[in-house]
């Protein structure tokens, strides 16, 4: 299912014209290997940088063709001196001259620009696909969000991917708060974060989708049910991938807004790539928010809790956070097409305004974190083997987490000091310091053993080790210095066959195994004192498999089909617990699931004037032993631990429809619905009844939603240049009961109502999508919005952002 | 909320005038108001899932037989802990973290619950509802040598607290001398006369090395006026700690008047035998002492005062994998004649809920929650300590973790 976002419609890309085709002789130094023969290089991209792949190149006199690969690249070898001419062909773009010279001893290596043609590049051309449209065009289910056409917005990439069918992002409050992101039904560590192809789950808090501006992304791909093994982690029902601009031009992409409840976001992104091969990568964003918007709660007005319905702005809910990424490396060597090594440095600062819901309020309970992650990048292609594609990277977070409850106060919602002297922090007493030491290491070989047959190995290996540490003068030191550690491998064949160009099927099995060791209860007391913890000790192995077929019924008729064992393996926590309110289950099992997707996708277009998509979708799951959270209360506690618990099927379907008139106006409209419904017939042992909420929807869960979007753009507003567009965007998400349904009275239920959620924005765009300005109101109708109970989402807000993009060859 | 506070009054008045009314007509000689109609029990239960269980309030015309369910029925409240007082249901959330406020709940005209209030209070889980039924006391235990315990007074008629105290709990005393480095954990409070009693278990609450002695194989109760001014802590080495967290009190006033003490045993001592001691006039009887632990071959898992001089007792096997293979036992202790006798009519395997068994009393019946073999459903058990039997009596379906009992007149 694809979907592409026209929060703006303005493709300001081509807006960027550039008067001339141009052509940039680089020089390349050195004689060449082959006396009086020489080389021809060259690298295709659109205006924007973007490379095109598959372009046809013929090279005069004598004719010689060839088409370019999935990079842009093209090559001719054993040239003589002398005068040339070159054209380059790709559907979609106009076609491309040029007359050289090859002089004595000098290989040459062009970059080639081509320009749109007028009709829509990525509309109507088959062969001449951008990545984009490669992306959306896989056989697995998947959608892509083009982020560049986000770029002015204030989005970041949690927002941004509450647009696609099948997601829905909760959020508990606004800017960098704790959000849960729901696809298809699952959520948490069964749907798994990648960039480039990377996992994220150490990259640490500073680093989060919901802090990541959009602008750090050129697209991001949701695989749903299906995972290609090129994304190689453990995902039960899914994957996002975020594909950065990694600077194979030279640019810069800076931007600052400003927006209400006292917001400052600016991210920095540049790349500079030096003739002699050079690299350097920049990528720098910066949040900050007082998030002191407007709740209705009811509040304790006094120390004896007496509680009276207030609004008020929120107190206590700062957050902030700074991220720098930079690169270094080389690109085009002999040995490695890329190798950049790189570091992320990043930190966030968060003020915790209340717990589980706005009953629980706090004054002074924090949290704050580090992230230090050095990471390595190298690429080299035709390895030995032309076609053979190695692909290595790295990284290591030597960062911390802290969470820090030391207040002896009691707060109410209006900021009041209602108890001045409790002393057991606002909701549990601590001062303790998580410093996560995680690593991740992939490696991936592909092997196009010609057009039709290609391979994929990929190997990713996890590394965990977690110290806590309870920095309060009271604290135990017994755990001190005792960390839990976790070593997880997932190892992925895939094989393609492309059958014909009108489609392709590709089969994959994947290997899952780990190691795990903590420190934790080791005899199976209430209240355990020193001699009954112990270091424990858990492996396993076990295989996933699937597979993903598409065929091209006609050009503009793609229909897809696929399925996956899904296996998500239990982490280190789940196995061993905290030693805080979770107990460890050593027997846990992993969670596994069949995912079957079945897609259609259609879009016409009518005079090169209307076009139009349709992409509909039924997805069918089959969820077993999911690990969920078990409860049960003794005497002196209430304890927790993680069990497979519950079989969950899920029969759903998405529908997109999306109009465009020419490049001026833009809407869209797309619905989920899934319904997730539990299929555990005894959850009280085997001498139980049957459960009463066997058959039962899940709680807790959005299962029908939808959004709209439409945009309108005038050209040239102005007189001469630039463009203005008029945005608005819909989220609809039907009421849910936080609890079981069948349970209870339902009048008094406790709900998350319907919510509707409308956004407008207008952004003006000039010099060629050099300069960009953004208005933008969030929440213009200023509803009351939940994604969980009770728990208030952002009231109506204004931003404006400008941004500067100055792209180069 | 002014508004509100003023219309709960007036409805509260009101209620007060129709039960002055119905009064006034059963002693002029009318017909006598249908009893069942206007009177409701209330039960405070979970629903009984694996995960994402809620608390709920459940209405039941009669305890001692029918049935209810939690499929489509009960009253979503935050809070788990329920005590019914002057014809109100207010339910307390467990813990500082957890959602929600303190709600209260009456009938309504239509017979159904009605949330007529809240207000918030944090991590209270010691209880003491006053027999005047005006206040109730939610207790904050201390949970450090630092931490002092808090005592919030609810005003039953004004759906608020309307008074809070701070208590020290360094209140553990051996031989009358203070222990440093230990605080009590009050268990339990106890209304007395015009005395509270709170039973301790000892807590250390020191840094460094762990005195050797844990003082959790002496009895103590702390003694404490009306308003919790601490008067004296009474200990005695004879039998462990008194009571459990979460209802078991430990204590009960039998007909002579004098308060009978009890303790569960649940301690690793060579004194740890469930035993009953005497309290009289303040201070541990020193010519009282019973064993039951050694008439039963069982320990005391809870207990409540029943009748006359009977406690109810649920018994269960010292050793843990018998206690789980054999659930509990219930059993009649009559304590001032020291006779011990099995219930008979239990003919199932009762499970160790391994929370508690708030054990309520009502027109000289009495009923105890208790789960058979399935999860998944509970029963209140009729416990008829005059004949030493027990029956089934309201089945709850899908209903587990019962916490509270109570009646709601309109």
């Amino acid at each position: 299912m694809e979907k592409t976002i026209h929060k703006n419609s303005i493709a300001y890309l081509r807006h960027i014209h550039f008067a001339f085709f141009t052509i940039i002789l680089l020089c390349t130094s050195g004689h060449t290997l082959f006396g009086q023969s020489f080389r021809l290089g060259g690298t295709i991209t659109n205006t924007t940088g973007e490379r095109i792949p598959n372009a046809s190149v013929f090279l005069g006199p004598g004719r010689q063709s060839q088409h370019a690969d999935n990079e842009g690249k093209f090559y001719f070898s054993h040239l003589k001196s002398g005068n040339y001419t070159l054209k380059v062909t790709a559907l979609g773009y106009k076609t491309y001259h040029v007359a050289f010279k090859i002089d004595e001893g000098q290989d040459q290596n062009l970059r080639v620009q081509l320009e749109a043609a007028d009709n829509s590049l990525d509309e109507v051309n088959v062969s001449g696909k951008s990545e984009l449209q490669q992306a959306r065009e896989q056989a697995y289910q998947v959608s892509v969000i083009d982020a560049k056409k986000l770029h002015n917005t204030t989005l970041n990439i949690a927002t941004a991917l509450n647009n696609v069918p099948g997601i829905r992002v909760r959020e508990s409050g606004g800017l960098g708060s704790n959000m849960e992101f729901m696809l298809n039904g699952f959520s948490g560590n069964q749907v798994k974060f990648f960039i480039d192809g990377i996992p994220m789950e150490n990259m640490g808090n500073a680093f989060r989708i919901n802090n990541i501006p959009i602008n750090l992304a050129e697209r991001i791909e949701v695989y749903k049910g299906v995972v290609p093994v090129e994304l190689g982690s453990d995902a039960l029902g899914g994957a996002i991938n975020i594909v950065t601009n990694s600077g194979k031009t030279s640019y810069v992409d800076a931007s600052y807004s400003y927006g209400s409840f006292n917001t400052h976001k600016t991210s920095v992104n540049a790349a500079i790539n030096t003739k002699k091969g050079f690299q350097f990568l920049v990528n720098a964003f910066q949040n900050y928010s007082k998030n002191n918007y407007w709740v209705e709660t009811e509040s304790t007005i006094d120390a004896s809790g007496q509680l009276e319905m207030v609004r008020t702005r929120r107190f206590h809910d700062r957050y902030r956070n700074e991220m720098l990424t930079l690169g270094a490396g080389v690109r085009n060597k002999k040995w490695a097409d890329q190798f950049l090594i790189g570091i992320d440095l990043g930190e966030y600062a968060k003020d915790l305004q209340n717990g589980a819901t706005m009953e629980d309020v706090y004054g002074e309970r924090e949290s704050k974190g580090l992230t230090i992650l050095p990471s390595m990048k190298y690429l080299k292609r035709n390895l030995g083997l032309k076609g053979l594609d190695l692909n290595l990277s790295g990284n290591f977070n030597l960062g911390h987490d802290q969470t820090i409850d030391t207040a002896s106060r009691r707060y109410n919602w209006l900021g009041q000091v209602i108890n001045p002297k409790t002393s057991q922090g606002e909701r549990d007493r601590m001062n303790s310091r998580y410093r996560n030491n995680d690593g991740v290491f992939t490696a991936n070989l592909s092997y196009r053993i010609n057009p039709q047959h290609s391979l994929v190995l990929n190997n990713s290996y996890t590394i965990f080790r977690r110290v806590s540490k309870n920095l309060l003068n009271d604290a135990d030191p017994f755990f001190d210095k005792r960390p839990s550690s976790l070593q997880k491998n997932v190892l992925g064949l895939s094989y393609r066959f492309d059958y014909s160009k009108k489609g392709n099927v590709s089969a994959f099995g994947k290997l899952y195994s780990q190691h795990s060791k903590a420190f934790g209860v080791v005899n199976n007391v209430d209240n355990p004192s020193h001699q009954d913890y112990g270091w424990m000790q858990n492996n396993f192995a076990t295989q996933g498999y699937g597979f993903a077929t598409t065929y091209f019924i006609q050009p503009k008729l793609q229909i897809r089909g696929s399925y996956e064992r899904g296996i998500r393996v239990p982490t280190s926590n789940e196995i061993f617990g905290n030693m805080d309110a979770l107990d460890g289950n050593i027997s846990l099992k992993p969670e596994n699931s069949d995912n079957l997707n079945l897609g259609l996708i259609y879009s016409p277009s009518f005079n090169d004037i209307h076009f139009l998509t349709f992409d509909v979708a039924a997805l069918y799951r089959y969820s077993r032993d999911f690990i969920r959270m078990e409860i049960k209360r003794n005497m002196n506690s209430r304890r927790a631990r993680m069990v497979n618990l519950r079989d969950v099927n899920n029969k759903g379907a998405e529908a997109t429809i999306r109009y465009r008139y020419k490049n001026t106006f833009n809407i869209g409209v797309n619905i989920s619905y899934q319904n997730l419904i539990n299929q555990t017939k005894y959850e009280g042992g085997q001498e139980d009844m049957v459960s009463i909420v066997y058959k039962d929807r899940l709680p807790n869960m959005p299962y029908f939603f939808g959004n709209l979007d439409a945009s309108y753009t005038l050209n040239k507003p102005f007189g001469t240049d630039g463009s203005l567009t008029f945005g608005y965007q819909l989220y609809y998400t039907h009421e849910y009961y936080e609890g079981w349904p069948s349970i209870g009275t339902a009048s008094t239920k406790m709900t998350i109502p319907t919510q509707w959620n409308h956004n407008a924005n207008m952004i003006y765009s000039f010099k060629g999508g050099k300069y960009n300005l953004t208005l933008e109101c969030m929440n213009l109708t200023d509803e009351l919005l939940y994604d969980h109970f009770k728990l208030q989402k952002p009231s109506r807000s204004f931003n404006a952002k400008f941004r500067y993009f100055l792209f180069k060859m | 909320m002014r508004i509100n506070r003023l219309l709960i009054q007036l409805a509260t008045f009101s209620l007060l005038g129709l039960g002055a009314c119905s009064k006034d007509n059963v002693n002029g000689g009318g017909t006598p108001p249908d009893d069942s109609s206007s009177k409701k029990y209330v039960i405070a239960g979970m629903s009984a899932t694996a995960e994402e269980s809620k608390q709920y309030l459940f209405l039941a015309d009669r305890l001692d037989e029918g049935e209810i369910t939690v499929k489509g029925n009960g009253y979503e409240t935050a809070g788990g802990t329920m005590y019914a007082l002057n014809n109100k249901a207010v339910t307390f959330k467990y813990n500082r973290g957890d959602p929600g406020n303190a709600e209260v709940f009456q009938l309504g005209t239509d017979n159904l619950l009605k949330k007529t209030g809240a207000f918030n209070i944090k991590s209270v889980n010691v209880f003491l509802p006053f027999k005047a039924q005006d206040h109730l006391i939610a207790y904050n235990i201390g949970r450090s040598l630092t931490t002092p315990g808090t005592a919030y007074w609810v005003n039953i008629a004004d759906n608020r607290v309307d008074r809070t105290l701070e208590v020290d709990q360094k209140l553990i005393y051996v031989d009358g001398k203070h222990i440093e480095n230990y605080f009590g954990w009050p268990y339990a409070m106890f209304e007395f006369g015009d005395k509270i009693y709170a039973p301790l278990s000892p807590a250390y609450g020191g840094t460094g090395t762990q005195d050797k002695a844990d003082y959790k194989d002496h009895a103590f109760v702390a003694i404490f006026d009306k308003n919790l001014k601490f008067e004296k802590t009474i200990e005695d080495k004879r039998m462990p700690f008194i009571g459990q967290y979460y209802n078991t009190i430990g204590l009960g006033q039998v007909s002579t008047g004098d308060i009978y003490a009890f303790s569960n045993g649940d301690v690793e001592s060579s004194n740890n035998h469930s035993a009953f001691l005497k309290i009289k006039n303040d201070a541990f009887d020193k010519d009282y002492y019973w064993d039951v632990e050694a008439v039963a071959n069982m320990r005391i898992r809870a207990g409540f005062f029943i009748k006359d001089n009977k406690f109810v007792l649920v018994m269960v096997p010292r050793d843990t994998k018998q206690a789980e293979a054999s659930g509990v036992k219930l059993a009649i202790a009559d304590v001032v004649k020291k006779e011990f006798k099995w219930i008979s009519g239990v003919d199932t395997k009762i499970t160790d809920p391994g929370y508690g068994f708030p054990l309520f009393t009502t027109d000289g019946k009495s009923y105890l929650p208790m789960q058979e073999g399935q999860s998944s459903i509970s029963y209140l058990y009729v416990i008829d300590a005059d004949n030493y039997t027990a029956k089934r009596g309201l089945k709850l379906t899908g209903i587990k973790d019962i916490t509270g009992v109570g009646m709601l007149k309109k």
